[in-house]
């Protein structure tokens, strides 16, 4: 965690900065929360889901819930747990958009396509 | 526990067959049995024996379902979860199925045999409480003797020359769940060696897979199932182990890119990884989807130690 700092000046936007091998501070991942809807970048992956899953928790109970991962290059299995408990709850009441063709085959495979994808 | 194998409800056959033919006249009735009693019958093998098979069963071939084996069973680690899928789909109408499965052929090599035993070996644990009847054709003119008696020692039931009968070499459950021990090939000198203690390391780690991948020519769809296995893997380190601390090591020959993930955990549940989580499971996916992607799992565990290798085709075309 030492080559990581939080983002404090938008407390919307909960961003995630590692150093590159060259050394330079680059955005893996950030989630920005707006009214009905989440928007992640980056990787979705064991780094990350703590961040997503602080996001959706400040929904409960007031769903539906709109999760866009158009700017998602990588979802694992601990991003989808972190849906999937969303989703529970919630109520059912999330939905996972925009999902790019390379995540969109492990949500296929985990059969989770039927549970959480609808078209945007 | 200590139960023989022969007491469970799931019949778990062996056909010794010789040749093509020998092929044909166990499997024909088999499969036209089922048609004939209106049960779902599954028949995974190689494409040659799918085309034979067609062929023979004639106008019954359109009830059943066939899938290649060299796609669903490449790793035979992925084999179970097909089968409890396929059972799965008609438990609720509680009619019987009936499946042919044929994992092991001479085509595979040394490494490939010990995982299929291994999964022959796990039927038996995996449906001990499962009605339904698999069917598994091995030909005793083409494979070694060593691996016959492995086929042997891991069904309940053997069908030879027309005679069905209970295998004298059954071992016990227990045994059966025994993991293997033969040793993995040893690792080559020039293996690239990254160790990993947290998550922010375990990304590092991960991309240097995918970076492995791309560079020996894996396609795009194999790249990110690299990143997503070697990911899946070095979490259960980080989640599952006292301290957390693994080692990926990643290397290639001609045909394989091949990523290992060796820690100081023991994975005591011999069918972790094999059946399917259920679809709203927050827990129990990583090691089942390294078994769903890779072309190859070998596991090896003990007190303290595992090691599971993973390998992934370098010349597979993604629509394969």
């Amino acid at each position: 965690m030492t080559a990581t700092t939080e983002s404090h000046h938008n407390p919307r936007l909960l961003s995630r900065r590692l150093r590159s091998s060259e050394g330079v501070i680059v955005e893996s991942f950030s989630v920005r929360r707006e009214p009905g809807r989440v928007a992640v970048a980056g990787e979705l992956d064991l780094a990350a889901a703590p961040q997503l899953a602080d996001a959706l928790a400040s929904f409960d109970g007031e769903g539906p819930v709109t999760v866009d991962l158009a700017e998602t290059t990588f979802v694992d299995s601990r991003g989808l747990a972190t849906l999937v408990a969303a989703h529970h709850r919630l109520g059912g009441q999330l939905r996972v958009v925009n999902v790019r063709p390379e995540v969109r085959r492990v949500f296929e495979i985990t059969k989770l396509d039927d549970v959480l994808l609808r078209d945007a | 526990m200590g139960r023989l194998a022969t007491d469970q409800v799931f019949r778990h056959e062996a056909l010794l067959y010789g040749g093509p033919d020998g092929f044909l006249a166990g499997v024909v009735p088999f499969v036209r049995a089922g048609v004939e009693h209106a049960e779902p019958v599954a028949v995974v093998v190689d494409r040659a024996k799918a085309s034979a098979l067609t062929a023979a069963l004639g106008d019954d071939a359109a009830h059943v379902r066939f899938a290649d084996m060299e796609v669903v069973g490449r790793n035979p680690g992925r084999l179970i979860s097909f089968w409890d899928d396929f059972v799965r789909e008609f438990a609720r109408a509680e009619r019987p199925v009936r499946g042919v499965g044929e994992p092991v052929t001479p085509a595979r090599g040394s490494d490939e045999l010990v995982e299929c035993y291994r999964h022959e070996a796990l039927l038996n644990l995996a449906f001990q409480d499962c009605p339904w009847s698999l069917l598994c054709p091995y030909d005793v003119d083409a494979l070694a003797a060593d691996v016959i008696a492995d086929a042997r020692a891991s069904h309940p039931l053997l069908l030879e020359h027309g005679a069905h009968r209970r295998s004298p070499e059954l071992r016990t459950l227990d045994e059966l769940a025994v993991p293997p021990d033969t040793p993995l090939d040893p690792l080559p000198a020039a293996a690239e060696v990254v160790a990993f203690d947290d998550r922010d390391s375990l990304r590092t780690a991960r991309h240097a897979a995918a970076r492995a991948a791309r560079a020996v020519g894996c396609t795009p769809t194999v790249t990110n199932d690299v990143d997503l296995v070697v990911g899946e893997l070095g979490a259960n380190t980080i989640r599952h182990t006292t301290s957390g601390r693994g080692t990926l090591c990643v290397w290639h020959d001609a045909e394989w890119l091949f990523c290992e993930v060796r820690d100081r955990g023991w994975i005591g549940d011999p069918l972790a990884g094999r059946v399917r989580p259920p679809v709203d499971a927050l827990n129990g996916r990583g090691l089942w989807l390294a078994h769903q992607l890779s072309d190859l799992l070998q596991l090896r565990t003990g007190a303290g130690r595992s090691v599971v290798r993973v390998r992934f085709s370098r010349t597979a075309s993604d629509s394969s």
